[in-house]
């Protein structure tokens, strides 16, 4: 479903140094399948994801989606490639303000002119746990809430490919579960293809494949858990 | 995107009590710029239709005239010689003459008396075929607007005072005429009566002021010839019909340079006050745009959503600008310069026409436009996102601003200077040398700001006070806010200074003219103010015996047609004191030209 070949894109900063967000990445991701990369702060993770989504473009090496070159397509195909094939899951503070959950929600089914917008976008939030919250503006739901609006407006259109940059971030540990079991199923049952770029360790739990992006390069994740312990909490080596 | 899912993402951005208040005020603020262009082109358009609308309803489909040059008029005989030409169809003679009505209260009305022939009742506009000519030859009355007639407080059938001249006298109110019988022309100051009677109200038997001509078809070049020693003979103008509307159009120049120069002020600043509030939605626009695309909405959607916006904000303001301005028209722009009433008969009618509404709603609707678009012309136009560094303006830019800026304000100097006239095009160069300068200037400003709060103030308040001031979306909203006040205060000291200029050239002619004598003897009422009536019955050599008058001199002022001017022409006896005054000398002698004068001028 996904194929990423030698993905390159540098960022450059004044006279200095470019940076390389994301530096000869390849992968594959088929369709039904979940991949997960984990990566510090400014490893390149959004990169590599708003490169997949064709929002940014790439310095070198393609992205295929389906076989296709996404930056081959004319401008057209581009949006109609992230309306329909793509649901990208995005911070919470991208929800319009002010809106109802509902109207956010079904954003997407809107720009796609699916007349049965409410009739497909309720069940769908009710199973993301959003029930009675329907018309809830932004401001009136919680940090776990707007996420999940969020996922439900990503995922409206029964997408292809699903790219998640932390959708788990803001949500505690109970509905980070139900949302990677959510994702997962949609993986099963739809055939869908997810990326979901993360620093939860319960993701990889959920993941069909596992990476780590470093200083741009994607490389087989190996989770250090002394080292993690140790970093989360200092306190208790003193104690 | 359907219109319905248009609509929808419009009320659900809606939905935010924050946007709402931002879109009220982005309405308000083109509504604001509606209201002036509208309310300064209705005054405009009202003081030039209504000269049009009176000369083309009295003078009907006649071509040519034939017009005395002073009140006193001329024979009516010449109408017989003039119907005797060959190819002339029709000739309709017309007595004009200033006059107040009064009322019954003793409220007053300047009007133009007009007396018609009978048979103008086929020939004319609306105003007179309103009349059978059975009508017209037997009526001992005159007719008068409802306005004027609801002014003075008669009405139908009822007596009025007419004063003409220094005679006052009583007659009947015929009829009144309101907007239904002759449209607009009902504000109109006008009186019309049968010219027979019209010549007996003003004691002018066998005079008339005008004949207006009529040709056979194809003939108006010979009738011309030949209507041309007939006018030479008597001392008359010879003219188009419509001359009088010519007249006005050149006599209204100044004045509707003012019109255009305000108008043009009154577009950019709400033009700019529209901006400036539509900045205030810009960021919540932004936004939206930068979520929607990368969630599939195409540049097509994009556009769709912002021209719908736009719509929405455009109707509304265009809407309320219009309600505003019409109301700003009646209130505040209702004033007709005295030089121009008291020489053509200005109407107070407020003509609101299809020009001037597509001009208000198209700049309202451009206003909307530019500014939803405009700010947002790089997230529409770039890829989807933002490009990685921050653009700095360049060294290049800078320094090309600053000559554009300093050229800009070099020549709206030479403009002013040299051509004031065309002092809207200095408008425009002053707003490029604004645009170009303002930046630098605003930079340097917050530069030094910064450094004097370092050195002196250093307070916590200050420091975030520039942080702030130097925030991008702070920045252009304070350079817009700067342009908007600038070219606000330049129009008004243009406005108010060539206001102030042209009362200044007014007054001191005036005191010029007045300072011959200590005390001035006219009839009443508004249309003898340039003592332009003629008037008998005072005896001069009783008045010149009154104790401590030293002299009495009869003086004789007219309006003269003379090319497309109508002039205010004054004789003086030859012992006046200062009869050229030196206000009025643009170049020359001043010695010679009264020396000349007086040569020429009667003994008083």
């Amino acid at each position: 479903m996904l194929e990423l070949r030698d993905l390159v894109k540098h960022y450059r900063v004044g006279d200095g140094e470019p940076i390389r967000a994301v530096d000869r990445v390849s992968l594959t991701v088929a369709a039904g399948e979940l991949a997960v990369i984990y990566g510090p702060s400014g490893s390149g993770k959004t990169t590599l994801l708003e490169l997949i989504a064709g929002v940014r473009r790439p310095d070198g090496g393609t992205v295929l989606v389906g076989g296709r070159d996404i930056f081959a397509l004319t401008r057209r195909e581009s949006d109609e490639y992230r309306l329909r094939q793509l649901g990208i899951i995005g911070q919470p503070q991208n929800l319009i303000p002010g809106a109802r959950a509902i109207q956010n929600a079904s954003l997407k089914l809107w720009l796609a002119n699916k007349r049965e917008a409410k009739r497909k976008i309720e069940p769908l939030m009710t199973q993301l746990g959003l029930n009675g919250r329907f018309r809830h503006r932004t401001e009136q739901l919680s940090m776990g809430e707007r996420q999940r609006v969020m996922i439900a407006m990503a995922l409206s259109l029964d997408p292809q490919l699903v790219l998640a940059d932390e959708p788990t971030g803001t949500l505690d540990t109970r509905r980070t579960r139900e949302v990677l079991e959510l994702l997962q199923q949609i993986c099963r049952k739809q055939g869908t293809a997810v990326v979901l770029a993360t620093h939860d360790p319960q993701a990889a739990a959920f993941a069909d494949q596992v990476y780590e992006l470093r200083d741009g390069r994607l490389a087989p994740y190996t989770p250090d858990l002394a080292a993690f312990v140790v970093r989360e909490s200092p306190a208790s080596r003193s104690v | 995107m359907s219109p319905r899912g248009v609509l929808w993402l419009y009320r659900a951005r809606l939905e935010a009590r924050a946007v709402l208040v931002q879109e009220g005020f982005a309405v308000l603020g083109i509504a604001v710029g509606v209201a002036l262009l509208f309310a300064s082109q209705v005054a405009s358009t009202s003081l030039t239709h209504s000269v049009q609308q009176l000369t083309r309803q009295v003078v009907g489909n006649t071509q040519l005239q034939l017009q005395a040059r002073g009140p006193e008029g001329f024979d009516e005989r010449v109408l017989a010689s003039v119907r005797r030409l060959p190819g002339v169809q029709e000739a309709l003679p017309v007595l004009e003459q200033q006059a107040d009505v009064i009322g019954p209260s003793g409220s007053r009305r300047s009007v133009d008396l007009i007396g018609a022939d009978p048979r103008f009742a086929r020939f004319s506009g609306p105003l007179l075929r309103r009349f059978s000519t059975a009508q017209l030859a037997a009526q001992r009355a005159i007719a008068l607007p409802a306005p004027v007639a609801s002014e003075i407080g008669v009405r139908s059938l009822e007596p009025v005072r007419l004063q003409i001249g220094a005679r006052i006298l009583t007659t009947l109110v015929g009829t009144t005429l309101g907007e239904g019988d002759i449209g607009e022309l009902a504000h109109s100051p006008i009186a019309v009566a049968p010219i027979g009677y019209a010549q007996q109200l003003a004691a002018m038997p066998g005079r008339i002021t005008r004949i207006f001509v009529r040709a056979d078809p194809g003939r108006i070049g010979q009738v011309r010839s030949e209507l041309a020693p007939v006018a030479a003979a008597r001392d008359l103008n010879l003219e188009p019909a419509d001359f009088d509307a010519t007249l006005f159009a050149v006599a209204a120049t100044a004045e509707n340079q003012g019109e255009t120069l305000f108008s043009a002020i009154s577009a950019l600043v709400g033009f700019m006050f529209a901006l400036c509030a539509m900045l205030v939605t810009v960021p919540a626009r932004r936004k939206l745009i930068e979520d929607l695309r990368p969630a599939g909405a195409s540049r097509a959607m994009t556009v769709e959503l912002l021209l719908f916006d736009a719509a929405v904000l455009g109707v509304l303001a265009c809407i309320l600008g219009l309600v505003l301005g019409e109301l700003l028209s009646i209130v505040a722009f209702r004033a007709t310069p005295g030089y121009l009433s008291s020489a053509f008969p200005i109407g107070n009618q407020r003509i609101v026409t299809w020009q001037t509404v597509v001009l208000a709603v198209g700049a309202g609707l451009a206003a909307a436009i530019i500014g939803v678009f405009w700010p947002l012309r790089d997230v529409i136009a770039r890829p989807l996102r933002s490009p990685e560094q921050p653009r700095h303006d360049s060294g290049r830019l800078v320094r090309g601003r600053l000559a554009g800026g300093l050229m800009g304000l070099a020549a709206t100097t030479a403009i002013l200077v040299a051509v004031p006239q065309a002092a809207f095009v200095g408008v425009l160069t002053l707003v490029i040398a604004l645009v170009c300068l303002l930046p630098a200037l605003f930079d340097g400003l917050v530069a030094a700001f910064d450094r004097v709060q370092e050195r002196v103030l250093g307070g916590a308040a200050t420091v975030l006070a520039v942080t702030e001031l130097q925030t991008p979306q702070t920045r252009v909203r304070s350079l817009a806010i700067a342009l908007t006040a600038a070219v606000a205060v330049f129009g008004t000291v243009a406005v108010e200074g060539a206001r102030v200029n042209l009362q200044h050239g007014l007054d001191e002619s005036a005191r010029q003219i007045d300072g011959s004598a200590n005390v001035w003897i006219s009839p009443r009422g508004e249309a003898s103010i340039l003592t332009t009536t003629s008037f008998r019955g005072i005896d001069t050599a009783a008045l010149a015996h009154l104790p401590g008058v030293r002299k009495v001199s009869a003086y004789y002022g007219s309006f003269l047609n003379w090319g497309d001017r109508r002039l205010w022409t004054r004789a003086l006896p030859a012992s006046a004191y200062g009869p050229v005054p030196s206000s009025q000398l643009i170049s020359g002698d001043l010695e010679r030209a009264v020396a000349e004068v007086g040569r020429v001028s009667f003994p008083g």
